[in-house]
């Protein structure tokens, strides 16, 4: 550990919500103008140092518990960091921070230079909203950081209005939407705090496990699940999603589909396994049926919508469909191996699609749009780019040495040892259409030649490249080295399904 | 029949038939009457439940300072309904499922203050108690110098208790949605000047000509009214641990204040007093106080938010000082997101 850091060791948990806040909120007086981005490059850059520290600590000591204000719970508001949410939160801080690093001339392109200063208190605030939810175990205050995030990306969204008018509706589409969705959340935390009297999750846990339920229970449940689908964008409630994110400023677009569906899935695998009661540590047969069915239907209709988008960004969002498919299928099952395989692609599509829709958002900042006809032959014109579109392709398909392999393969061995062959087959044939949409890529950049009108145009400076090149490359780096990976995810599994560890 | 329980029956119908009402309106300032209408009725029935804290917030909040914004709104975009109309059935038919199924699910919840219910019995008599105690590793001195209980019994109303203390981390990411709300905003709001008369059917904002004829009645007593609304907010501050009351709606009382200030004398006058940047500064200082008294509590050996560490400071009195600073943080923040709110809706006059 850092030594200057560790007095505050104790106080990791707070302090990684605390850091963005106070960056969020000194942004308006220290961020303005050009400096805007500086500041958010420092603060994220501080939070991912404290993600990684406090997964060194979870990783070492076990679960972390913080008493905020002193109150022990299930008094006080408890944050509870276990490996699953460290590992989360380290997803988010990081390609939070290198999208944020990668951004600084796309917002300077996108954004009215007089709302800089708006604009990152507002990102930075998003960034809070979701680490909160990440490190909380205290179910409404979990729905209060929900409605940060929310509301800030909602903002966010509507900022795609300069480039694209469409912006502002998809914004508003996606504030009904979720205002629904977090509404239905608030409702189901409200009958479980009527039916047992506790916020804490650890108690709620523990007190619904030990009565019989009942309609109160079954409604939350309902409830809930409707609530995250829509969230984390799970078919057929995914709608709201691509529209949002080939809308979105290139920037935000990158850090929402790292991050903002990853936290609804971390979302929806807390409330699922430990705060409402399961049998043995598993979900019940209706649950496992609803949950992998959606998920199955969104691998398909996702995979298939991707390949038919006119644009990148619409074909980035619709795989992002077919991906939360993958992640919520492992979760569903319930088996260790998959539910390994769900958090390893968790974590690799944040590192995947994080670094593809920043290529979408450097074609946009060079070309002012990403849509297909004005692709053609790019693979000549931006060679590196292009080249890392193609790269993280392989990684949806799950191309042995590429990461989406590694989790892939998990998700197929949990899904093969739960006894659900016709999951697996879904599985196989999605990573085969997924081949399809990135094959509708490389023919389009390299085997299509350049039109005869189209202006002169280079490679994008280095250092939007570099930030690229880190995500893409760390998710193939991961891919040849996953066992570290790996071993970390089962961990988390193995804790979450109730086995210890 | 219970007379209480006859006269909830009719709030309810009558806050429904409201929300029906605003929903089939086509004009939309009418919407917006009907809304604040709504808030008020349920105001009273929050009431009626003996949540006077909800209430009070639901009738400044709600039925006050939200009706003014989306006047305002209104002043901005006109007051007609240009599409809409079309009621979609299968819309219809999913909202009453999905209320079918809610009833459902409250069938069997305990009956409204049945003293057996859950949630009485769990955590809440440690509330009312408030002899909850700190964790053991806390900085709280040992011989607490307090007296019994977890404030001494200086903070008889438990509703603050826990919004301020026992819950003080959910209150500080409440003051942050409303900061992110006004960044938001901020953020989104273009100045674009105000549309001609002929399209403005109602003008709240007062600073134009054509009120000027009933202006010396209304600024005389308008300007009368603004200390008091001023000391009557600074009242609600300070006065929360013991009656209804805080920060959230101290600061919608005092924003009001200043929102007749500029609709009597207009914005010049107003910025005078309250320069435009102080506003913008108290936005992000409202949640730096909140905050700040956390770390505070931190750096001096506490947990986030444990007053009790401010004991150094403060002896007798270190949870009090701790929840006076974060309620203030909370009553800046709310004033000046409030204020900006309004002064980014009504746009540039000049």
């Amino acid at each position: 550990m850092l030594n200057f850091l560790q007095p505050w060791a104790d106080h990791f948990p707070v302090l990684l919500v605390l850091i963005p806040l106070l960056g969020g909120v000194l942004a308006p007086i220290f961020g303005r103008g050009s400096r805007g981005w500086a500041w958010a490059v420092l603060t994220t850059g501080c939070a991912t140092i404290i993600a990684i520290e406090m997964l060194l600590v979870v990783r070492s000591g076990g679960a972390i518990s913080y008493p905020l204000g002193g109150w022990p719970a299930p008094f006080g508001i408890e944050l509870r960091v276990d490996l699953l949410s460290a590992i989360v939160a380290l997803v988010v801080t990081s390609v939070g921070w290198i999208v944020t690093i990668h951004s600084r001339r796309s917002v300077q392109v996108e954004i009215p230079r007089d709302r800089l200063g708006p604009f990152w208190s507002v990102w930075l605030l998003a960034i809070t909203g979701l680490l909160g939810i990440i490190v909380t175990g205290d179910a409404f205050n979990m729905y209060v950081l929900l409605e940060i995030s929310a509301l800030t990306i909602y903002g966010l969204i509507a900022m795609g209005r300069s480039r694209d008018r469409k912006a502002l509706v998809s914004a508003f589409n996606y504030l009904i939407l979720g205002s629904i969705g977090a509404s239905f959340i608030l409702i189901a935390i409200g009958l479980l705090y009527a039916h047992t009297g506790t916020l804490n999750m650890s108690d709620l846990h523990q007190r619904l496990q030990a009565s019989d339920g009942g309609a109160t229970v079954m409604t939350a449940r309902a409830f809930l699940l409707v609530g995250l689908s829509l969230k984390m964008a799970l078919f057929p409630l995914h709608f709201w999603m691509p529209a949002a994110y080939s809308t979105a400023p290139s920037a935000v677009a990158s850090l929402l589909s790292a991050t903002a569906t990853k936290v609804g899935i971390y979302m929806a695998m807390r409330f699922l396994y430990t705060v409402l009661p399961t049998e043995g540590g598993a979900l019940t047969d209706p649950n496992v049926w609803l949950l992998g069915g959606c998920a199955g239907a969104a691998i398909f209709y996702g995979s298939i919508q991707a390949s038919r988008q006119p644009s990148l960004s619409l074909l980035l969002a619709y795989s992002s469909v077919a991906q939360v498919g993958y992640i919520v299928l492992g979760l569903a099952v319930g088996h260790i191996d998959a539910m390994t395989g769900s958090i390893l692609h968790l974590m690799f599509h944040a590192l995947m699609k994080g670094g593809l829709f920043l290529c979408a958002g450097i074609f946009i900042y060079r070309l002012g749009s990403n849509d297909f006809t004005q692709l053609a032959g790019i693979g000549r014109r931006m060679p590196w780019t292009s080249a890392a579109v193609v790269l993280g392709g392989l990684g949806m398909i799950g191309v042995p040495g590429t990461s989406g392999f590694i989790s892939k393969l998990h998700l197929l061995r949990g899904l093969l040892l739960a006894d659900h062959p016709i999951l697996a087959m879904l599985v196989l044939l999605g990573s085969a259409m997924a081949a399809i949409y990135t094959w509708k890529f490389v023919e389009i950049a390299y085997l299509k030649p350049v039109a005869e009108d189209a202006e002169e145009i280079r490679e994008v400076p280095f250092d939007m490249l570099w930030p690229v090149w880190l995500l893409i490359g760390s998710s193939i780096w991961l891919g040849l080295n996953p066992a570290p990976v790996v071993e970390l995810a089962a961990d988390a599994a193995r804790a979450l399904l109730g086995g210890g560890g | 029949m219970d007379p209480v329980l006859l006269l909830d029956v009719l709030l309810l119908i009558l806050a429904v038939l409201a929300a029906v009402a605003a929903m089939l309106q086509r004009d939309l300032l009418g919407s917006v009457m009907l809304m604040g209408i709504y808030s008020l009725l349920m105001a009273v029935i929050w009431a009626n439940l003996f949540a006077m804290d909800v209430s009070f917030t639901e009738a400044s909040v709600g039925a006050g300072a939200a009706t003014v914004l989306l006047l305002m709104a209104l002043t901005r975009i006109g007051t007609r309904e240009r599409s809409g109309g079309d009621h979609s059935l299968p819309a219809l038919v999913l909202v009453v499922l999905t209320g079918v199924v809610l009833l459902y699910g409250t069938s069997e919840l305990p009956r409204f203050g049945d003293p057996q219910a859950p949630a009485q019995l769990h955590i809440a008599p440690r509330y009312l108690a408030q002899d909850i105690g700190k964790v053991s590793d806390s900085a709280t001195p040992q011989d607490s110098p307090h007296g019994e209980g977890d404030f001494g019994h200086h903070v008889p109303n438990t509703v603050t208790a826990v919004l301020a203390s026992y819950r003080g981390y959910d209150t500080m990411f409440e003051t942050a949605v409303i900061f992110s709300a006004g960044m938001c905003l901020l953020l989104l709001l273009r100045p674009i000047p105000r549309r001609s008369p002929e399209t403005v059917t109602i003008d709240e904002s007062g600073s134009t000509s054509h009120q000027k004829s009933e202006s010396v009645v209304l600024r005389t007593i308008g300007g009368m009214l603004i200390p008091y609304i001023l000391v009557f907010g600074f009242y609600v501050q300070m006065h929360g641990e013991i009656g209804p009351g805080g920060g959230f709606q101290a600061g919608v009382l005092v924003a009001a204040a200043f929102i007749l200030h500029s609709l009597l004398f207009g914005r010049a006058a107003t910025d005078r007093w309250l320069p435009r940047w102080l506003v913008d500064l108290a936005m992000s200082l409202g949640v730096l106080l909140y905050a700040g008294t956390g770390v505070a509590c931190m750096a001096m050996g506490g947990h986030f938010l444990d007053y009790s560490a401010l004991d150094r400071v403060h002896p007798a009195e270190a949870e009090a000082l701790g929840m006076t600073l974060v309620e203030a943080g909370v009553g800046l923040t709310v004033a000046s997101v409030v204020l900006t709110i309004v002064r980014k809706v009504q746009g540039g006059t000049r």
